[in-house]
């Protein structure tokens, strides 16, 4: 009743105005490149009615028929002013470029009162710049990285790209890249993301307030945008590093109409590992193997006229860990050859074609249609050949006859998981007149889980066994899901100082024979009593239909996601906020907020249940409960300015609530594993000269929680075991092995989950840039460290029995990874 | 699988900047009750073991006060356990009784009480010998072929709500062997068994194969790809080409696949000791030195709670060595009933069936022809 009651006064509000209004529309790009800016500000300084250009860069402005004072900025940019009489509705495409004033501007966290501004809130722009300037293990700078030093983020495992965001889990976030959503989003385990930040324009990350067209994960929200390309001139640049090498190029096809922008990246990390490999032994064999990945990023845009552009992107990124046996016997007469290899390889494959049209000035429409492949195999080729004599008895002869033989068996096997996702989606940006933004559209999305699959391949030559056979795990076989959202909001001035943004979603998730729907309303208010101040409100409810089954902290290939089923209900989340917001304070920006939320329908694996590589019957592991979820962040920002950065707190608390009958942690609440109460992120650039600049970052976490055992007790069995003891009678030359039986066993004894509050986590990274301009091209030159000064930050704790010299005793185990690691990148832009 | 999460870990482990060891309070997790026991309705001899949790090991207790409680009222009560460390039962519940067992020690009081699960209903078996079954193995080949037991069960399901089983197989094998090196008869007779486990159909005195050749893997099999099982989950994960399988050691389901209805179902199991087809002897002498078989196998329906199905799932991931990278997965948290303690007290009914698949069974004796080689037939 409330909802209709406010959708009924919006569309009263729509047919208010008698005054003729007429529009204003265009698109803001940069003057360089043309690429378009997102998120530039237009303001009729007449009127006092403003608007913000969309993530195609587009923006329309009702205004009063009459003279008119447009400003156009972005931040960096030097701020254009168009004055001029409106008569009719106008096409104003502005061009905008990097003020040299501003240049001393290292980085600048977003645009000037972007928390002013806007109804949203929990929502923060991360432009390229701040994720160039934000140091990172081995010079990587990287999305995730950057995204985790914002107020009410956890890292994962320290040094992790993964993110759990206001008591979230990890696979509660939606990470779209130019649309798509991404499924499988780091390299190397965990610790590095695949977005490549030269490929990247501009990333906004949303943490509570989301946008109605925003759908299918509970937590948050992260867009990543892909650079269109420059339309006037060619840029290239490169960059070395200690890890990887990247690429970009971009440039036009024919100038303003058509560009294109390619780039990529890829590791040498295997130089590294062969020869650390190289001396490792397992079960007393030298083995070998290795890794590497790489991330291809291309995009070509058309513009077809004003109205209408095309933008067609692609994105290929595959990693690949392998390892080799080989093992070779040689004596006069036989010889004998074996290897194996064992790999795991996984990727991802997007692509979307989205097409802008404006029908008129005051709407915009964006199509896209996305195709998206999820797929990790896991594999095995093994392969012998042996070459030798036998004796051949030959009983009416009485003969023994050597005879040469030769033999060879090959064996193939490969265990697939895959998801393919088609997509189709349009947005409608409908600005009716200067008080209105509406949004509306739909977004469906067709899956097609296709989990373990095997194929082998075996050949011998023995008896001519052949065979080829796919073979798919019992239970397991194609899931085929449609999700339907439908979204409407609307950003509603109704005052200079009040603002109202409205808005729904609602969704369909059909599985097998089970549909599922959800309404999921959003709201958000924002009053500005004083210029420089607001103060903003917002109720979310969001919805989850896939999962992530995992069982490690750090982030495996084996992860697989399975949509819910009959019996597992999507997964919901409500979030009330509150914030205030102050820019007030010459170039500094003040944000405090506060948050509750509440999730349904969480999963957790049931007590001694786990997830390893297979999804049969997973419904059967895991039980649904509730977690809940407060805190407080406050962020304190300098924008500008030759020392710039800000400094992040955050105070929360997290928890999971399973009733006494699911099976987890005997109904008793325990903490989320990543529920640290005392969060501190600062982030500090300052720039010395045009030469050089330096930036570093220092974090603080509190623990985390573990599971770890502290004592033993006895687990009783069904039915008598028999446990194998070697034995051998040396007196009568004989073996005498024997079996014991045994109906019980020792096991390690677990109190409560998340027992345990890990030591707290802290980091100080330093990079410094030597820039060095020529006239044709420019050279950086990065040293970085990661983890400056080698705290010893827990990766994994675990107890186990060490003896101290006093005697055997149960201790926790504390295992870092990542120490200091200098690193140093060379990078060349002509 | 194993080996590359192994190698990660190692390759993690190697890059690593240190280790340290932190001090644990462990005042608190010491001397925890902890009762466990398997029981069965109608049976006159079920075990109840009491520990306390400690540091290095579990302390075993042998002067706790255990209590059971049938319908409300105390039936049995035991103050000490026997030489072995048992608290035996002897009386006898039945399903649907609401059973309570009670264990008090130093002050502390652990407990459980619950419903007996029923019967299986139309509950029957046959055991044949399949001779060269092919079967998947493991990653490293494809198929295989041995000579299996093959185990056909029919039963009804105990209701239509969520139901749990578990499959109970046993064996007892006999065998009187001719040892031609020392001229002997040997017996060898593959028994063993905990005395207490008993039914309500016959009184057992259960065996466990024990087989003598270690390298082959002591569980029962489904064939997958000829006679899929009705149960939720296969009986182990033969097609899994990763050896990253949880095998369903305690052969636990449920009956998600045939609520209500009944449930037919297929099992393999590996013959390590089967009668020979024929024998090659020299001379009629040598007749009473024929091998001789006996193999009885015991086959049965066990109905547990969802706690018990659970817990014995832990126990299949703890076997399958699932939970060896604990480094990486973090403690694993036992599923556990009792309250007040730890452990787990699991009620269940078992329906069994004694099927003699060989009786004193002899191979057939072939004489070799006069021109053939003796020794070469012989010793075939």
């Amino acid at each position: 009743m409330k909802y209709s009651l406010l959708f009924s006064l919006i569309f009263l509000s729509l047919n208010t105005f008698a005054q003729k209004k007429l529009t204003v529309s265009g698109y803001i790009t940069d003057e360089k490149s043309s690429e378009t800016l997102i998120g530039a500000t237009v303001f009729d300084q007449n009127s006092k009615h403003g608007a913000i250009t969309n993530v195609f860069g587009f923006y329309s402005l009702t205004l009063p028929e009459g003279a008119c004072s447009l400003k156009f900025s972005y931040v960096g940019y030097t701020p254009q002013t168009l004055e001029f009489t409106l008569t009719k509705d106008t096409l104003v495409n502005i061009k905008l470029s990097e003020e040299a004033a501003l240049e001393e501007i290292v980085v600048t966290a977003q645009k000037d009162d972007a928390g002013i501004t806007s109804t949203k809130m929990g929502s923060l722009d991360v432009p390229v710049k701040i994720i160039e300037h934000t140091p990172a293990i081995l010079g990587e700078t990287d999305v995730m990285k950057t995204i985790q030093l914002m107020p009410g983020v956890q890292q994962g495992t320290a040094g992790s790209s993964a993110i759990y965001v206001r008591g979230g889990g990890g696979d509660e976030n939606l990470i779209l890249l130019d649309g798509a959503p991404v499924y499988k989003i780091d390299h190397c385990f965990g610790f590095f993301s695949v977005f490549t930040p030269e490929a990247v324009k501009k990333v906004t990350f949303y943490k509570s307030s989301f946008p109605a067209r925003y759908n299918g994960r509970v937590s948050s929200v992260i867009d990543v945008r892909t650079k269109d390309g420059d339309m006037q001139k060619f840029q290239n640049s490169f960059s070395i590093g200690l890890l990887s090498s990247r690429f970009t190029v971009e440039g036009p096809i024919k100038k303003d109409k058509t560009s294109f922008s390619v780039s990529g990246r890829t590791t040498y990390l295997s130089l590294l590992t062969v020869p650390i490999m190289s001396i490792m032994k397992i079960d007393g064999e030298k083995i070998n193997g290795g890794y590497w990945f790489y991330d291809f990023n291309a995009k070509v845009n058309h513009k077809f006229s004003d109205k209408d552009r095309l933008y067609v992107s692609f994105y290929r990124g595959v990693d690949k860990f392998w390892i080799r046996d080989k093992y070779e016997w040689n004596d006069t007469e036989d010889k004998s050859t074996d290897n194996d290899k064992y790999f795991l390889r996984w990727g991802n494959l997007i692509s979307t074609v989205r097409w802008n049209h404006v029908f008129s000035p005051r709407l915009f429409s964006n199509t896209t249609f996305s195709f998206n492949k999820y797929k990790m195999a896991v594999g095995n080729v093994y392969e012998c050949t042996r070459k030798g004599s036998s004796y051949d008895y030959n009983f009416e002869t009485g003969e023994n006859k050597s005879v040469k033989y030769t033999s060879s068996e090959y064996y193939e096997s490969e265990y697939n998981s895959s998801i393919i996702d088609l997509g189709l989606s349009d947005d409608f940006d409908f600005m009716p007149n200067e008080k209105h933004d509406i949004k509306f559209g739909f977004n469906y999305i067709n899956h097609n889980f296709d989990p373990e699959t095997a194929h082998t391949r075996y050949k011998t030559s023995y008896n001519q066994d052949k065979s080829d056979t796919l073979i798919r795990r019992p239970g397991a076989k194609n899931i085929y899901a449609n999700e339907l959202s439908l979204y409407a909001e609307d950003d509603w001035k109704i005052a200079n100082s009040l603002h109202l943004n409205p808005g729904f979603a609602y969704t369909l998730f059909a599985v097998g024979n089970k549909t599922y729907s959800n309404f999921q309303p959003r709201f958000s208010i924002k009053y500005s009593p004083l210029k420089n101040f607001a103060v903003k409100a917002s109720y979310t409810r969001m919805s989850q239909c896939v999962h992530l089954l995992s069982s490690t902290p750090i982030s495996l290939p084996t992860d697989l996601w399975v949509p819910i089923t009959e019996n597992i209900k999507p997964e919901t989340a409500e979030q009330y906020s509150v914030g205030l917001y102050y820019t007030g304070f010459m170039m500094w920006e003040f944000s405090l907020e506060g948050y509750y939320k509440e999730l349904d329908n969480v999963l957790e694996y049931k007590d001694g249940m786990s997830f390893m590589g297979f999804s049969s019957n997973w419904q059967d592991l895991v039980a649904m409960g509730k977690g809940k979820s407060k805190g407080l962040e406050l962020l304190v920002k300098k924008v500008a300015g030759k020392a710039t950065g800000w400094i992040s707190y955050t105070l929360s608390k997290s928890d999971r609530d399973f009733d006494a009958h699911s099976g987890v942690n005997n109904g008793d609440p325990f903490p989320f594993t990543y529920d640290r109460r005392h969060n501190i992120g600062i982030v500090y650039n300052q720039k010395f000269s045009d030469r050089i600049d330096l930036d570093a970052t220092w974090t603080y976490y509190s623990g985390s929680h573990a599971t770890v055992s502290t004592s033993r007790e006895t687990v009783i069995l069904p039915e008598n075991k028999y446990e194998f003891y070697y034995n051998y009678d040396y007196q009568n030359h004989r073996d005498a092995s024997y079996y014991i039986p045994r109906n019980t066993s020792r096991t390690e004894y677990v109190e409560n989950r998340n027992n345990y509050t890990l030591p707290a986590t802290h980091l100080l990274c330093i990079g410094i840039n030597i820039h060095k301009q020529k006239k044709r091209c420019e050279r950086i030159f990065n040293f970085s460290v990661y983890n400056a000064y080698n705290a010893k930050n827990p990766n994994f704790c675990f107890s186990t029995v060490a003896d101290d010299g006093t005697g055997e005793k149960t201790v926790l185990r504390k295992i870092t990874f990542l120490p200091l690691i200098p690193s140093v990148t060379w990078t060349y832009k002509f | 699988m194993k080996k590359i999460i192994f190698l990660l870990s190692a390759l993690t482990f190697f890059l690593s900047s240190c280790k340290e060891d932190i001090e644990l309070n462990l005042e608190s997790t010491v001397g925890v009750l902890c009762v466990n026991g398997f029981l069965y309705a109608d049976c006159d001899s079920n075990v109840v073991l009491v520990t306390e949790t400690g540091t290095a090991s579990p302390r075993e207790i042998s002067n706790a006060g255990v209590k059971m409680f049938i319908n409300g009222t105390l039936a049995e009560e035991k103050t000490s356990a026997d030489s072995a460390g048992r608290y035996i039962l002897r009386k006898k519940f039945f399903p649907g009784d609401i059973v309570k067992i009670e264990v008090d020690y130093g002050g502390k009081t652990a407990y459980r009480e619950a419903q007996v699960p029923e019967y299986v209903k139309d509950f029957e078996a046959e055991v044949t010998l399949e001779r060269q079954k092919t079967y998947y193995n493991s990653e490293w080949a494809d198929f295989d072929k041995e000579d299996m037991y093959q185990i056909d069960l029919k039963f009804t399901d105990v209701s239509s709500e969520k139901n749990y089983y578990r499959l109970y197989l046993d064996e007892y094998t006999y065998t009187v062997k001719y040892e031609h090196e020392r001229q002997r008869i040997s017996d060898t007779v593959y028994i063993d068994g905990h005395e207490y486990i008993s039914n309500r159909d016959t009184v057992i005195y259960t065996q466990k194969k024990i087989v003598g050749d270690h390298s082959y893997h002591d569980y029962e099999r489904t064939i997958i790809n000829e006679a899929p099982s009705l149960c939720d989950e296969e009986m182990t994960t033969e097609n899994d080409l990763i050896d990253m399988s949880v095998y369903n050691y305690y052969r636990v389901f449920n009956n998600s696949r045939f609520a209500g209805g009944k449930c037919s179902m297929r099992v393999y199991d590996i013959c390590h000791n089967v009668p020979e087809e024929t024998k090659y002897v020299r001379s009629e002498d040598d007749l009473e030195y024929l091998p001789e078989y006996t193999y009885i196998q015991y086959v049965g329906i066990e109905t547990i709670d969802e706690d018990a199905y659970y817990f014995l799932k832990t126990l299949n991931g703890f076997e399958s060595g699932s939970f060896d990278t604990q480094e990486l997965t973090g403690a694993i948290k036992m599923y556990r009933n009792v309250s007040g303690g730890s452990g787990n007290i699991i009620f269940a009914a078992r329906k069994t069936k004694v099927i003699t698949v060989f009786d004193h069974v002899k191979p057939t004796p072939v004489f070799p022809d006069d021109d053939d080689d003796d020794d070469y037939y012989y010793y075939k």
